[in-house]
């Protein structure tokens, strides 16, 4: 994979375009995923940098919708990043690198569940208990408009709730497909399973939690 | 199409998964089929927060830890592994064929010239190890101290976290420049030549010295993940700050040689009131006022709270040998000797020399500041105040003590070694100081340490036997 260089348009007196300096912040920052690899492989430390800056809101975002918690999710997200780390020796341009880093990032939150034992899987379509209260509590007027909903901070925390209650494979395909807004082929690169596969678990996933959210008074 | 066709399809329109001519005629029917649309926007009110559920950021602290524990990895030797780059076995011959060539070339010049530009050795605190070369700048990262051996010399140089060095010459030609920061310097059974910014200083043979080239360095990581401010000016400082935790604040009531003066702010995943606390620390010796307006600060100046001994440098050079002599060459050549606990202070062009009582506390102070508790030059000797913090009323008071740290006391950055023990921060500790036996030592800085007794929290300050600290 080719380097590209980034031009800066600074001014000179021949009007030359002027390129940052070679292992600058401006200079690495210019660079794709594949050779900020090659660079950290060498020791540039500030090319790791760079590349978790880059992706760290999509990897977060990915592990904390799993595990629900910030600080299992900070503690997650620093072994995901240390194992690509580790492992950039083995990383192949072929796939994209968010691709292969949600890879790593699934597989330290599902040795995490195992770990922490936590997969205590709940269905959703288990009896609504009386005293769980109704979502519907939780939203201002008569007929909210969808954003109303979105702002409660409570409606929030009940939706990620019933999200974790999603068996693995669909509360997986669920957050990268509908939150992440990843495309099928790469969620299937992501959770080694076919496209088809993926798609089912994501419709599981809506019908289950539509159904659910309904239960609890949320039409 | 019909109502219940529509709503088959209404999850897959909602999360993007119908092609564009699907979701046209999809649409096309809602507008026709009340049923239908009333159906979308129950499913869309269920699946929005769905959809748009947010995640924070992941913590300031957590990117420093792995920023951090990146740098000690990629130190590891191991960690340097064959990068491949294409499978194909044209490829591989190809590489084959030059390293054969690189090979031959390589016994050519080594038949020739014989020397490697190997130079010695780094060593890390937690004991990895990897060669360094000639003319390599070696950076420590903050907090992560490190050892460098040069081949030949039997020289050996310990860095404190946040400093820089090169080495240039081998063997007996050995030459170090200090770039930045606190480097102890034990020259070995060779003179060694130390350069500091356009000074030089020599530290003889089997002679020991603390060397501590205080100079301007910056370097922020993310958003404040890690910060090294290091003798930066004051308005540059609150630029900074700006920068990184938004709001204003105002300098422009600092006379300008008050906004010039400089300090130095080191920290890791810093909020801002932790931030400001260490800049407000920082300023307030030089009498700057720091006032909250909201998320604004102002910045004011009273000349009845500010210090008697007033850096103004851009850059300080402090040299104390430990052990022998080190011979200092700035305008004129100046001998120093451990014997006469002397100390040198090169600041603003000028070079001052301090002894006894004072070079003795001006060099331990810059041990402590190396920050190792394992090395053996150390000796403090100082009398300490006894600054007892009343957690019911959030004031103190202090009490003076005639009472010395004894002998061999080292202070380091998370640790000390107080009677031959080794004690961490969060330890508990015994200490023949009132209100200090069995306390927990809850920090340590090179200006004195805290314990958390039952009844109280005391810092106990070295106070210098000199007038002037």
């Amino acid at each position: 994979m080719a380097e590209h260089t980034h031009e800066v348009t600074a001014k000179s007196g021949t009007g030359k375009l002027a390129k940052p300096k070679k292992g600058s912040r401006e200079e690495l920052e210019s660079l794709d995923d594949y050779s900020l690899i090659k660079r950290f492989v060498k020791g540039t430390v500030d090319a790791f940098e760079v590349l978790v800056l880059r992706h760290k809101r999509q990897v977060y975002n990915f592990i904390y919708k799993m595990v629900g918690k910030p600080e299992s999710a900070d503690d997650l997200f620093q072994e995901t990043f240390l194992r690509v780390l580790k492992n950039a020796h083995t990383y192949r341009p072929r796939a994209k690198f968010t691709t292969w880093a949600l890879q790593i990032a699934r597989n330290v939150t599902l040795d995490y569940f195992k770990r922490e034992n936590l997969r205590q899987h709940v269905s959703l379509d288990a009896n609504v208990p009386g005293d769980e209260k109704p979502l519907r509590n939780l939203i201002a007027g008569d007929e909210p408009t969808s954003q109303d909903i979105l702002l409660s901070k409570e409606m929030l925390e009940e939706v990620q709730s019933a999200i974790k209650r999603l068996p693995l494979h669909q509360q997986e395909a669920l957050v990268l497909r509908v939150n992440e807004g990843l495309p099928y082929a790469e969620i299937s690169d992501i959770v080694g399973s076919p496209e088809g596969t993926v798609k089912y678990w994501v419709h599981e996933a809506v019908a289950a939690l539509t159904k659910y959210l309904g239960k609890r008074g949320l039409t | 199409m019909d109502t219940k066709e529509a709503k088959v399809q209404l999850p897959s329109y909602l999360i993007g998964d119908l092609s564009p001519k699907e979701a046209a005629m999809l649409e096309g029917h809602l507008d026709v089929d009340p049923q239908a649309k009333a159906a979308k926007e129950s499913l869309a009110r269920q699946l929005t927060p769905v959809i748009n559920l947010q995640a924070p950021e992941v913590s300031p602290a957590a990117l420093a830890k792995l920023f951090m524990d990146a740098r000690r990895e990629l130190v590891k030797p191991e960690n340097q592994p064959e990068f491949n780059w294409r499978d194909s076995t044209r490829f591989l011959l190809r590489v084959a064929a030059l390293v054969v060539a690189a090979a031959v070339l390589g016994l050519i010049v080594a038949i020739v010239i014989p020397q490697s530009d190997i130079i010695g050795e780094i060593k890390t605190a937690n004991g990895d190890t990897r060669a360094v070369r000639l003319s390599e700048l070696i950076e420590t990262p903050q907090g992560v101290p490190l050892t460098l051996r040069l081949k030949g010399t039997g020289a050996r140089l310990d860095l404190d976290g946040s400093a820089a060095v090169m080495v240039t010459g081998r063997g007996h030609d050995s030459r170090v420049e200090i770039m930045r920061g606190r480097v102890i310097v034990d020259a070995g059974h060779h003179a060694l030549s130390v350069v500091c910014g356009t000074n030089m200083v020599i530290v003889n043979e089997l002679s020991v010295a603390a060397i501590d080239f205080d100079t301007p360095f910056e370097r922020i990581r993310g958003k404040g993940a890690v910060v090294e401010l290091q003798r930066q000016t004051v308005s540059h400082v609150a630029r900074v700050a700006e920068r990184l935790f938004g709001g204003l604040i105002d300098t422009s009531k600092l006379p300008t040689e008050v906004a010039e003066r400089r300090v130095s702010i080191y920290g890791v995943g810093l909020r801002r009131d932790e931030f400001m606390a260490t800049f407000k620390n920082a300023g307030e010796r030089f009498g700057i006022v720091f006032k909250e307006d909201g998320k604004n600060v102002i910045l004011s100046y009273n000349s009845g709270t500010a210090g008697n001994n007033v850096d103004e440098s851009e850059s300080v050079l402090k040299i104390a040998p430990l052990k022998g002599g080190v011979d200092f060459s700035g305008e004129k050549k100046q001998s120093l000797n451990e014997r006469r606990s002397q100390v040198l202070v090169l600041a603003g062009g000028e070079a001052r020399t301090f002894a006894d009582s004072d070079g003795a506390a001006r060099a331990q102070r810059m041990v402590v500041w190396a920050g190792r508790t394992d090395l053996p030059h150390f000796q403090l000797t100082e009398t300490v105040s006894n600054y007892i913090s009343d957690k019911s009323t959030g004031g103190g008071k202090v009490v003076t003590l005639g009472l010395a740290l004894p002998t061999g006391t080292v202070l380091s950055s998370d640790s000390m070694r107080y009677r031959g023990a080794l004690v961490h921060v969060g330890e508990v500790i015994t200490l023949d100081l009132p209100g200090a036996k069995n306390g927990k030592l809850m920090g340590v800085m090179s200006s004195g340490i805290e314990v958390e007794g039952e009844d109280a929290t005391r810092y106990f300050v070295p106070v210098s036997n000199s007038s002037t600290r």
